[in-house]
């Protein structure tokens, strides 16, 4: 095929939990699944599409998703080993582009246009992607193929699960136009009401009004609306080293009561941040502790850091006394904790002592370790090699153990 | 205890041992000042005296007329804050009835509850010079620039590289003291007075906390002050020997190895450039306006011997960029460009003195090292610019 212009695919696993769960578990296989806390207050972390055919949603209540499907078996979900395949995942995609930009743990962007003359085709690309991904892993995943990154994500979603939908440029217009305007990222249950009284209801009745009319109804968002309504993006794939943070956040099925808990999920996520600054060269200046209640309530929390960083140890540190001054006055249930590192900087100071090639202390003892642990990962997975303290953090992982770019 | 006070010399005072108390210390008493006043002739003396566990101080006033001996001990914060709020009244007396102690200025008074002075741990007395590993004297003066030229170069506290303390090492009359945090490094000689000393000297770690302290005690101490060393102490006497009590502050030594920074100061630097140090302290100032968290270090670029310009830029996304050109009085070597963070020279620049500084370089990813005089070194690591 013949394909001008940028190439952007957007690889989603299909229920990457449930998936992953009925793959390792045969007695699963075929049958409703749910994964998530058994407790009176725990949520659907991932439904399996057999569950889906009841109503179970991610997200919903536990109690509620076992009214409408009470024959689907719950498991706990298993942080270490989502983040395992996860990661065998991210390598084969990686065998298309660098450029591979992570959104969570079961979903990425990829920019291909440098690719084509070695690999073939955008679709060959994603189709050999797909290929590989059920070969080695036994795991599905949907892809969509477009001119960018948000027509790319809509076809994602057009044939899943196990589907590929291309888009090529010249037929943006034609595959986005009979859609409904809540394929749409970003437009919600509001903004469809507001677009409603308009008698707008497919991407091709926004594209049909004019922009001045949105804007009188939905203000400046109406012209971002109208944007991608008309297919137009033009965000870079960006992988870490570009990126203005890095980070990630976890929500539990169940609200954590433990303020030690969630301390080891906080030295779980500064073990991974840490890592994928090493990996894309850069230090961190400052760092954000996001905390979110049962209730959704959310606040956040950052800092300067006393110097620019990419070690673990001082991540943790600095994130810890963030929650740590938090926790002591005012310790609530936690449904989820994030932890993100700003202000980053390819700028390295040189130290004194130890090696002359610098990043920050790279002669220490403990940033050998750190390489050293690099190393194994790159190799055999984030679940190989962890820090004894996380060994039994509470990763009964929600859908969201997002590494956020 | 009776005394009347001058109220700014007991504000002083107060302010100085209230800085070394722990205010978050397990005993109350231990975040307390100890009060006590001796009649000598016509006046007296008041001696404050206070307490970390690591550090204490005691220190006298003779700005004080005692009507009755005795001693008090009360709350620093309370204490310190009291003084320092009556400050239109020119004395203030101090009675103790028990652990009770009454504070009256006009038309005000304060009684606080104060604890036993027995409660209060013994503050040691200036050593004799036979009971010390190590005994000299110093000029106030040399040992105070000695402090400010290396001590802004320790490492913040809870950092990686703290050491939380400056070395202190001396041989015969050669004193050294020297600071690291890891990417600077300041070294700072003078000479001192071994007097009666048996040995050649010895080295050391005084925590910064006891270095600040001693810095704020300084002007005005006696023209010499005396040092005295022992197995895991330091102490400092700020008055003339033969003065009644005197100022003492007591330290315990940091524990652990100074870093081997010996190694780590440059030989065979192939490029000097001679810059006044004010003019080279405002480029660098004015270059890092265009400076921020992600690009915090400014770009040197010395032309060579033949142009003898210095160009200094700095660039910040999503910012701006600066340039400042500053031409150099001399030059020897090839042209190079490095990168350092600002900061970094410019603390340096504070503690000079003279008019002009030597700055020697080799390459881009080399230690730069800033010399004024032969009293004082300061070795700066570059940042790699992008």
């Amino acid at each position: 095929m013949e394909w001008n212009g940028r190439a952007i695919l957007h690889v989603d696993m299909d229920a990457f939990f449930t998936s992953v769960e009925q793959r390792d578990r045969p007695e699963l296989r075929d049958k409703p699944v749910l994964v998530g806390g058994s407790g009176p207050r725990s949520v659907v972390a991932a439904a399996s599409y057999e569950a889906r055919k009841f109503g179970c949603r991610s997200a919903m209540p536990m109690s509620t998703a076992m009214r409408l499907c009470p024959q689907a078996i719950i498991v706990s979900g298993k942080h270490g080993r989502y983040s395992e395949v996860s990661d065998q995942v991210f390598a084969i995609l990686e065998r298309a582009s660098p450029l591979v930009q992570p959104v969570s743990i079961d979903e990425a962007y990829l920019d291909v246009t440098g690719s084509i003359r070695l690999l073939g085709d955008p679709p060959t690309i994603a189709e050999r992607l797909r290929r590989e991904i059920r070969a080695e892993l036994g795991l599905t995943a949907s892809v969509g193929v477009a001119p960018n990154k948000l027509v790319a994500k809509i076809a994602s979603d057009l044939n899943k699960p196990d589907g590929l939908t291309v888009v090529p440029p010249e037929r943006v217009h034609a595959v986005l136009d009979p859609l409904p305007i809540e394929r749409i990222p970003g437009v919600g249950p509001s903004a469809k009401r507001s677009l409603d009284r308009l008698g707008i209801r497919t991407i091709g009745d926004v594209r049909a009004t004019p922009c001045e009319t949105l804007v009188a109804c939905l203000g400046s968002y109406g012209e971002e609306i109208a944007r991608k309504a008309d297919g137009r993006d033009d965000r870079p794939v960006r992988v870490d080293r570009e990126a203005k943070s890095i980070g990630r956040e976890e929500t539990f099925p169940e609200d954590l009561g433990d303020p030690e808990e969630v301390r080891r999920v906080l030295l779980w996520h500064a073990e991974q941040v840490a890592r994928r600054l090493r990996r894309a060269a850069v230090q961190a200046s400052g760092i954000t502790v996001k905390i979110r209640y049962g209730n959704f309530e959310t606040i956040s929390r950052s800092s300067t850091l006393p110097e620019p960083t990419d070690s673990t140890d001082e991540l943790y540190r600095g994130s810890r006394v963030l929650f740590d001054e938090w926790a002591s006055r005012s310790f609530r249930p936690v449904r989820l904790i994030g932890l993100t590192a700003t202000s980053l900087t390819r700028e390295m100071q040189l130290m004194l002592f130890g090696s002359s090639e610098g990043s920050g202390g790279s002669g220490s003892p403990m940033a050998a370790a750190e390489r050293a642990a690099d190393a194994i990962v790159q190799r055999f997975g984030k679940a190989s090699i962890r820090r004894g303290a996380t060994l039994d953090a509470p990763m009964r992982d929600g859908k969201r153990a997002h590494d956020r770019g | 205890m009776k005394v009347i006070c001058d109220r700014a010399a007991l504000q002083e005072a107060t302010n100085l041992t209230a800085g070394v108390v722990n205010p978050r210390s397990p005993r109350p008493q231990l975040a307390c000042i100890r009060l006590t006043a001796k009649r000598e002739g016509a006046g007296g003396t008041l001696t404050l005296a206070a307490t970390d566990a690591e550090i204490s101080l005691r220190l006298t006033t003779d700005e004080v007329e005692v009507q009755e001996e005795g001693e008090a001990l009360i709350p620093a914060d309370k204490l310190r804050q009291i003084v320092a709020a009556q400050d239109t009244d020119p004395t203030l007396t101090l009675e103790t009835d028990g652990e009770k102690t009454t504070i009256k200025g006009t038309g005000s008074r304060f009684l606080i509850y104060g604890f036993p002075p027995g409660d209060f741990p013994p503050i040691p007395d200036f050593p004799k010079p036979e009971a010390a590993a190590d005994a000299f004297s110093a000029s106030s003066e040399v040992f105070l620039q000695l402090i400010q030229r290396t001590i802004f170069s320790t490492a913040r506290e809870n950092s990686r590289y703290a050491i939380n303390g400056v070395l202190l090492k001396r041989h015969n009359k050669k004193i050294e003291m020297v600071a690291t945090d890891g990417r600077r490094l300041a070294l700072a000689r003078g000479t001192v007075d071994p007097g009666a000393s048996k040995s050649e000297g010895g080295q050391c770690i005084v925590p910064t906390k006891a270095l600040n302290l001693a810095q704020r005690l300084l002007p005005t101490a006696a023209d010499k002050i005396r040092i005295a060393i022992t197995d895991n102490q330091i102490m400092f006497a700020f008055d003339d020997p033969d003065s009644p009590g005197g100022t003492v502050l007591t330290s315990n030594l940091v524990e652990g190895t100074f870093p081997p920074y010996e190694d780590v100061v440059p030989r065979d630097q192939d490029k000097k450039a001679t810059l006044n140090v004010e003019t080279l302290s405002s480029a660098v100032k004015r270059a890092a306006l265009l400076t921020n968290e992600e690009s915090r270090g400014v770009r040197l670029a010395f032309t060579g011997a033949q142009d003898k310009m210095l160009r200094l830029s700095s660039r910040a996304p999503e910012m701006g960029e600066a340039e400042i050109e500053v031409a150099l009085d001399g030059y020897e070597g090839e042209g190079i460009e490095i990168g350092f963070n600002p900061a970094f020279i410019t603390d340096a620049l504070k503690v000079v003195t003279g008019n002009d500084v030597v700055m020697e370089l080799k390459a881009g990813n080399k230690p730069g090292l800033i010399k004024s005089g032969n009293d004082f070194l300061y070795v700066v690591m570059p940042v790699s610019l992008q």
